[in-house]
């Protein structure tokens, strides 16, 4: 691709890092350095955008489409079969999942 | 040196709707766990949202209740975290377009007007419940709670004192709760749940100190308690030099002190968008101008009129305001009366209505108890002497507790009419007189306070039915004769 | 003939009573087995009837009554595919990912409840790459999609099993889901019609979401009929999508009324370059004088925001993908990593394992874009670029082009494993669709013409809300095309189309 080679923006590891953090996604290192290359040149190619196509959209509206709400009554479309079914850990109408707490005090 | 207080609450509120912000599953509390869930307030793969237009009615009427400007245009965002109660892995609320802002809530105290700036008023889904106690190394997650509308109202840092914040939210919950009727603001059940942030500078400084944001206040006087601790702790860390730390803390009830939440501060990144799945919100001018009509005189506006109007004090204008009903109610009895009319019904509502009222918890506005009609007449019969101070709260407590309708036909069934005839008031008085010949000595040797304990006497013979001032007149006369 | 060709072949043998719709079902779960059968199994189904034992019967007692009464009756006991992205309760619903393999929903699609209510039978669940994220169905969870005119060819994506059914002749209807070219591009290369409706114009209630402002219910078909009868079962408001618009719904009788003298056909100069296979080219430029001749006006039109598309799209659906995708955790339904007693690692480890490697990648460059220091720099201004490629393409329908007429991609059918190395390389594949879904409108791919037996495809947009138009010009084209299917030769063994080879 034209452009590559000056304009590469080779993301950080540690960015790269993370960002699979908020993404709660756990990756190994070869994930990692692949994932910066595969982002990077996604994010060049945005970058060569013409600057002129953004700004020349600024300020249009956009075309609406028409306000949905529904009336506060009740109605919910039904389940057929329970959350029970679905759970992969149910305990007395509850969904478990492991400690919030480990959550907290991980390092 | 002299510190300043600076305090700002956040408060989030749960609309009273029947069903929740974006699904129609009923938003009741206390079902069984999971049962109140579809495949949208679940997370499934698939659903999407649609808002409840009933939400969105009384989140405006909030608004309005809180003086705030109500946009035509706001839009719903997505708010992206990852919590085991959050099952789309995003909170729909909004943020950068909010549904109002700009509003004011008006306290009075001690005779003056203390306004608090409303910086925004949002729509926003709750989240579930978790619990950590349940299973041993576990989280138990109830999804009934997920996608219940709530409104958050945030103020500016306008609060000086964690009474002035108490007192805030005591004002807050009269206008959600009775004014707009917008939520049942019950804090044991989560429906009002308050965060509080708190700083403090030396006095005369314009600049905001660092402040920490306080978290678990079940109640209106944990909260005033935590700030007091926190103001506490501030300002003892900044006299000896320390820095404040820029924090969310917790409030342990039983150690009646904040502490800040353990453990490493997450990176926190919310990544807002505008949420794809939903079209801006729009609210109709007239929607708002509607809306505004319906809601009426707001608080601040009742005490002042009630005040102006009946002469009444701060206080008695106070009480009466708490409800928009029990000022109706008062109006209905006293309007179009002179100011005596008006402070003796004020203080019929205040004492024996009130207090049945009380007694009855859940139930009935004061209409219910008994019709304003009635309290006129009751009054009236008051105020032309008919019934003493005594009489009328039997005659009251007789109408509260079924008796009769007819207030006319209770006095004179039950003889409560005050007597104000001459020889019968005598006779009292002679027999008073005659049952305490020691007292009577004294009196006749210069002890002129027994002149109470007569009285008392007198009015208990007479069974509180003594017209007072002339059976007063009566007892003078006769103790001046037993003197000479 | 196959009698699960197409609708009327369908209709015909159902109406004479020569098949009933429970013999149609075994019929398409045959065609399924032999396609899958030997070393390059098609893979075109990941559920099907035969593969539900112990599943109530599929086609009775359907969920729901929705769908308009009109259309009551128009699919009774035909056959029909879903893409395995949208929910069905009689079918597991996988999305093709790991992470979704033991799902079965528990409420169906708005789009199924129609289908079913208008009597169609569903047959199966169509393989797809993952959670709708590719263009040659190589990124499914459960195996590659073989293209059925070619087996060491793609079929396209995502919506390739629906694609690769419909043209090997399993059934004759399928539904599709396109979020940058997912029904156009595999039905170019498979040799079949590809419908994108407008945005709002079928509920996407159930349809499990990619990129939420750009995803529709679309539908693949063998003809240009077939997709405007299934439309119109399918389109229509919907309480349960906020975004799905009350209008009235596109007739496939208006459809049929149009004619091409006095269409004025739009091409656009930049379409031509991008990649542009010569010969692709060269075939889109014959058939623009078959229609000429047919009485179609061709007019160049420019559209100068169309190198922004691919670049403005790969920012935008990753973003909103991130953010769709965050819900499959492992807490409440799906994969859960096993031995996690720590809540981080449960989501580490659930999406970690469960996702594949083009979600992954998608679901970093969306979380990239939309954090903080970046929001503004990349999602607002992509936004921005959206805003004018939608300008650009109403300024052209404003100045009397009733329809753009393009390529629907640059290339025929490539071979398996040929772009996987590179994924930008593969995001080209839709460098002429994503206009379309990043827009809002209608579009629609139909066969144009064989280069060496590969089908290669035309797409026709419109402005929102035209799909009678847009079906209408795309059923004229069509009936001046004679379009020959490879398959269709191969199947009744006399060549009775001419093979349009550009030479």
């Amino acid at each position: 691709m034209a452009g590559d080679n000056e304009t590469m923006t080779k993301l950080d590891m540690s960015e790269v890092r993370r960002i699979a953090r908020l993404a709660r996604l756990s990756l190994d290192d070869a994930d990692v350095e692949r994932l910066a290359g595969d982002m990077a040149e996604v994010l060049d190619h945005f970058e060569e955008i013409d600057q002129a196509v953004a700004a020349s959209a600024r300020g249009i509206r956009e075309r609406g489409l028409a306000k949905r709400t529904q009336p506060d009554d009740s109605g919910s479309d039904a389940l057929l079969r329970p959350p029970s079914a679905m759970a992969p850990d149910w305990r007395e109408g509850f969904f478990v999942v492991p400690s919030l707490e480990a959550l907290r005090e991980d390092a | 040196m002299s510190w300043e207080t600076v305090i700002g609450i956040e408060v989030h509120v749960q609309l009273r709707t029947a069903t929740k912000m974006f699904c129609r599953c009923s938003s009741e509390y206390g079902a069984p766990p999971n049962t109140n869930v579809c495949p949208v307030c679940l997370g499934l793969p698939g659903a999407l949202p649609v808002p409840n237009q009933g939400a969105v009615d009384l989140a405006i009427r909030a608004a309005l209740a809180l003086g705030c400007e109500v946009h035509e245009r706001s839009e719903f965002v997505r708010k992206n975290y990852f919590y085991p109660d959050l099952p789309k892995g995003y909170q729909i609320t909004q943020f950068a377009h909010p549904l109002a802002t700009e509003g004011t809530v008006v306290m009075r105290e001690d005779g003056e007007e203390r306004r608090v700036r409303i910086r925004r008023l949002h729509l926003e889904e709750d989240a579930g419940k978790s619990m950590h106690d349940r299973y041993a190394g576990s989280t138990a997650v109830d999804l009934n709670r997920a996608g219940v509308p709530l409104v958050e109202i945030v103020t500016e840092p306008d609060l000086r004192s964690p009474a002035e914040a108490r007192a805030y939210l005591s004002r807050l919950k009269q206008l959600l709760e009775h004014f707009a009727a917008v939520s049942d603001c019950n804090m044991e059940e989560g429906s009002l749940r308050a965060d509080a942030n708190l700083s403090v500078r030396p006095t005369g400084e314009t600049q905001l100190g660092t402040k920490s944001e306080v978290k678990n206040l079940n109640s209106f006087s944990n909260v005033e308690k935590a700030l007091v601790f926190e103001r506490e702790r501030q300002i003892g860390m900044l006299e000896r030099g320390e820095e404040v730390a820029s924090e969310t803390r917790l409030f342990d009830l039983s150690a009646g002190e904040t502490r800040p939440l353990r453990g490493k501060e997450e990176d926190f990144d919310y990544r807002y968008f505008p949420e794809p799945d939903l079209v801006p919100l729009e609210v109709s001018a007239a929607t708002v101008d509607t809306a505004r009509k319906a809601l009426g005189e707001l608080p601040h506006e009742l005490e002042t009129r009630l005040m102006d109007q009946y002469q009444l004090s701060e206080y008695d204008a106070t009480l009466l305001s708490a409800r928009p009903s029990r000022a109706a109610y008062f109006e209905a009895v006293a309007g179009g009366q002179d100011t005596a009319f008006a402070k003796t019904t004020a203080n019929f509502l205040m004492g024996g209505i009130a207090a049945e009222l009380n007694r009855r918890p859940g139930a009935a506005a004061e209409q219910d108890l008994l019709s304003p009609d009635c309290l006129a007449r009751l009054v009236e019969l008051r105020l032309d002497g008919t019934l003493s101070s005594d009489t009328a709260s039997q005659a009251l407590g007789l109408l509260l507790a079924g008796e009769g309708q007819d207030v006319d036909e209770l006095v004179q069934m039950h003889g409560l009419a005050q007597v104000g005839d001459v020889d019968q008031l005598a006779g009292w008085v002679d027999e008073v007189l005659e049952a305490h010949p020691d007292e009577l000595a004294r009196y006749a040797d210069g002890e002129e306070k027994l002149f109470g304990f007569f009285m008392g006497a007198l009015m208990r013979t007479a069974g509180g039915k003594a017209d007072p001032n002339k059976v007063r007149e009566l007892l003078v006369e006769r103790l001046a004769a037993a003197r000479d | 003939m196959n009698p699960l060709r197409t609708l009327t072949a369908a209709r015909a043998v159902l109406g004479r009573g020569e098949a009933s719709p429970d013999e149609l079902l075994d019929l398409a779960e045959t065609r399924n087995q032999e396609l899958n059968a030997g070393p390059e199994p098609l893979n075109a189904f990941l559920s099907t009837v035969g593969s539900q034992t112990g599943a109530p019967k599929v086609g009775e007692g359907a969920g729901g009554a929705g769908g308009g009464d009109s259309a009551r009756g128009l699919l009774a006991g035909v056959p029909v595919a879903v893409k395995d992205n949208i929910c069905t309760t009689r079918f597991p619903t996988t999305c093709g990912s790991r992470i979704l393999a033991d799902f079965r929903s528990p409420y169906d699609a708005t789009a199924v409840r129609r289908l079913e209510a208008a009597g169609a039978r569903v047959f199966g669940k169509t393989n797809l790459d993952e959670f709708a994220m590719g263009s040659s169905t190589e990124n499914s969870g459960f195996g590659a999609v073989r293209n059925p005119v070619d087996r060491d060819r793609v079929p396209g994506g995502s919506s390739g099993g629906s694609a690769a059914a419909v043209a090997a002749g399993v059934v004759p209807v399928a539904l599709g889901s396109s979020t940058g070219g997912s029904v156009r591009q595999p039905a170019s290369f498979c040799g079949v019609v590809g419908v994108k409706p407008t945005y709002g114009r079928v509920s996407r209630y159930g349809l499990v979401a990619f990129a939420s402002s750009l995803d529709v219910i679309g539908i693949l078909s063998r003809n240009v009929a077939d997709a405007a009868t299934v439309l119109e079962v399918i389109a229509g408001h919907d309480r349960y999508d906020a975004t799905c618009q009350d209008r009235p719904v596109p007739r496939a009788a208006a459809a049929s009324e149009m004619d091409l003298p006095g269409v004025t056909l739009g091409v656009p100069e930049e379409y031509l370059g991008l990649g542009l296979d010569s010969r692709v080219r060269g075939l889109f430029e014959s058939t623009l004088e078959e229609v000429t001749r047919a009485g179609a006006t061709v007019r160049k039109i420019s559209l100068p925001s169309t190198p922004a598309a691919i670049p403005c799209y790969y920012v935008i659906a990753p973003a909103e993908a991130s953010s769709n995708l965050a819900r499959y955790d492992g807490a409440r339904y799906g994969y859960r990593a096993p031995a996690t007693d720590r809540l981080l690692d449960m989501y580490e480890r659930s999406r970690g394992e469960g996702f594949g490697q083009e979600v992954k990648r998608r679901i970093m460059l969306g979380t990239y874009v939309l954090s903080a220091g970046y929001y503004e720099a990349y999602y607002l201004r992509a936004h921005e670029v959206r805003l004018a490629i939608a300008r650009d393409l109403d300024s052209v329908f404003a100045a009397g082009v009733d329809a753009i007429f393009t390529p629907t991609s640059p290339t025929p059918a490539f071979r398996l494993g040929e772009k996987l190395a590179d994924p930008y390389e593969m995001y080209l594949a839709d460098v002429y669709t994503v206009s379309a879904n990043l827009a809002g409108i209608p579009a629609v791919s139909i066969p144009i013409g064989n280069l060496e037996g590969l089908p290669v495809g035309g797409q026709l947009m419109c402005p929102h809300w035209e799909e009678e138009r847009l079906l209408g010009i795309a059923g004229r084209i069509e009936d001046v095309i004679e379009y020959a299917h490879p398959l269709d030769d191969a199947e009744e063994g006399a060549g009775a189309g001419v093979d349009r080879e550009e030479s």
